[in-house]
């Protein structure tokens, strides 16, 4: 129809703000087209609705007690000692709230646990066997064992389906395969056996210079472990499996099923 | 101070910053001001001195925090403004529930002509105008000439026309459909 291009003067029509030459042009238009008539008449309407709640307010004013009662009431406002907005206290509130929470949280071990206070044990140290008293580097009498355990780091760690042992098992036998290690590593499985630390802690690291053992928590079965000979020595059943020629055989401590 | 933002300032304001009898001098001076911002939704002159009082008294809480007490007036016209919208939309919510329940509301008799369905509307078209705009139809509501607008503003005064033009303008085309929809009632 083509009366998109009246729009933009049909809307200055009835904002009276058209030019007299514009608005001979839309008057030609508006007898023809009963729509766009309608239009500007229903614009100018909303026009004159705009205008009266507008410009209309300018003449109305207040009624003559108002200044005077306004006046009483910034009197009695300026006489009462300020309040605390609704959101200051809403706001210490919720951070006493949070804090609360906080507090329970820590004290319930939902969201943080203490780490375990170290275990220590006083063990001597025994050559395991004649071999190894070789290859080891000098063994210190009375050597301090220091269990640290450490965060639950490797719970649920999953079973390999090969050989039944965990990755975390295998790494025990890794661990004791090393010799100068090895009585630090039966001395933590005498630990085990006795009682001293939870069958359930794991070796994580270590023995270090000083004895430093760290373990963590893990859901195994205690292992066998050979009990200590009275003249120092272990009754392994790791002595069967090292040679003459393999000073570094594996101590076979124990074996899972 | 740019010029937009320096709308409506008044410099003697700015010495009176926290002064309590000083404030309730230019607080009565400003109180029509107030009551006309309100009455231009509300119509209704109770409700209009009732929500200008509360602008004033909220003004006088929150003077001293005030970053720029030359703008005063620009601050209570937006206060009275915002009372005044949330009143009429409260207005209309409770309206709305009258008719729902089938009882005639004693809110559609007042406004002078103008529905509230209608004054709402017109609040929230003029809420959702651009600041300029919004600047010299909220300065219009409150009494203000164009002259005096240009003055206030630091503009031309062939400026404040051409936006007061825009907005009207602007808003009538925006509000089409509520004059068919009174109309239609």
């Amino acid at each position: 129809m083509g009366c998109r291009r009246y729009q933009k003067a049909l809307n200055e029509a009835a904002a009276g703000g058209l030019a007299a030459e514009r608005t001979r042009w839309l008057d030609e238009h508006l007898e023809k087209c009963p729509a766009c008539a309608a239009r500007l008449a229903r614009r100018r309407e909303a026009m004159a609705k705009v205008d009266a709640v507008l410009l209309g307010a300018a003449e109305v004013n207040a009624s003559r007690e108002f200044p005077a009662r306004l006046q009483e009431r910034l009197a009695e406002q300026a006489a009462t000692p300020p309040r605390w907005p609704l959101v200051r206290v809403a706001a210490i509130a919720a951070l006493a709230g949070l804090a609360l929470l906080g507090i329970w949280a820590a004290g319930s071990g939902r969201f943080y646990r203490p780490r375990p206070a170290p275990i220590e044990a006083h063990v001597s140290h025994r050559p395991v066997t004649s071999k190894l008293k070789r290859s080891a580097a000098p063994a210190e009498a009375n050597a301090s064992v220091t269990v640290k355990p450490q965060a639950a780091k490797l719970r649920g760690q999953r079973r390999s389906a090969g050989n039944g042992l965990s990755a975390a098992d295998r790494r025990i036998f890794e661990v004791a395969k090393i010799p100068p290690e090895r009585d630090a590593v039966i001395q933590l499985y005498h630990l085990l056996q006795s009682g001293k630390i939870s069958p359930r802690l794991f070796l994580t690291s270590g023995p270090k210079e000083n004895g430093e053992i760290s373990i963590a928590p893990l859901h195994i079965k205690p292992l066998e472990i050979p009990p200590l000979k009275a003249g120092g020595g272990v009754a392994a059943a790791g002595d069967e499996s090292q040679d003459a020629g393999d000073p570094q055989g594996p101590i076979t401590a124990g074996t899972r099923r | 101070m740019d010029a937009g933002t320096r709308a409506l300032a008044e410099p003697l304001v700015s010495q009176s910053r926290g002064d309590a009898g000083e404030f309730a001098e230019l607080a009565v001076r400003s109180s029509g001001l107030a009551f006309r911002i309100a009455y231009s939704v509300l119509r209704q002159p109770d409700d209009s001195e009732e929500i200008a009082q509360e602008a004033l008294l909220s003004a006088h809480r929150n003077f001293s925090r005030l970053r720029k007490p030359e703008m005063f007036r620009s601050w209570l016209i937006r206060t009275t403004w915002r009372l005044a919208l949330d009143r009429v939309r409260s207005m209309r919510r409770r309206e709305r529930r009258e008719r729902e329940a089938g009882l005639q509301s004693e809110l559609l008799d007042r406004g002078e002509g103008n529905s509230l369905e209608f004054r709402c509307a017109l609040a929230e078209e003029i809420e959702r105008l651009p600041r300029k705009l919004r600047q010299v139809v909220l300065a219009a509501a409150g009494g203000y000439n164009t002259k005096e607008m240009a003055r206030q503003m630091d503009l031309p005064e062939g400026t404040v026309k051409s936006r007061l033009f825009l907005a009207r303008k602007r808003l009538a085309e925006r509000l089409e459909w509520a004059v068919e929809d009174t109309k239609k009632r």
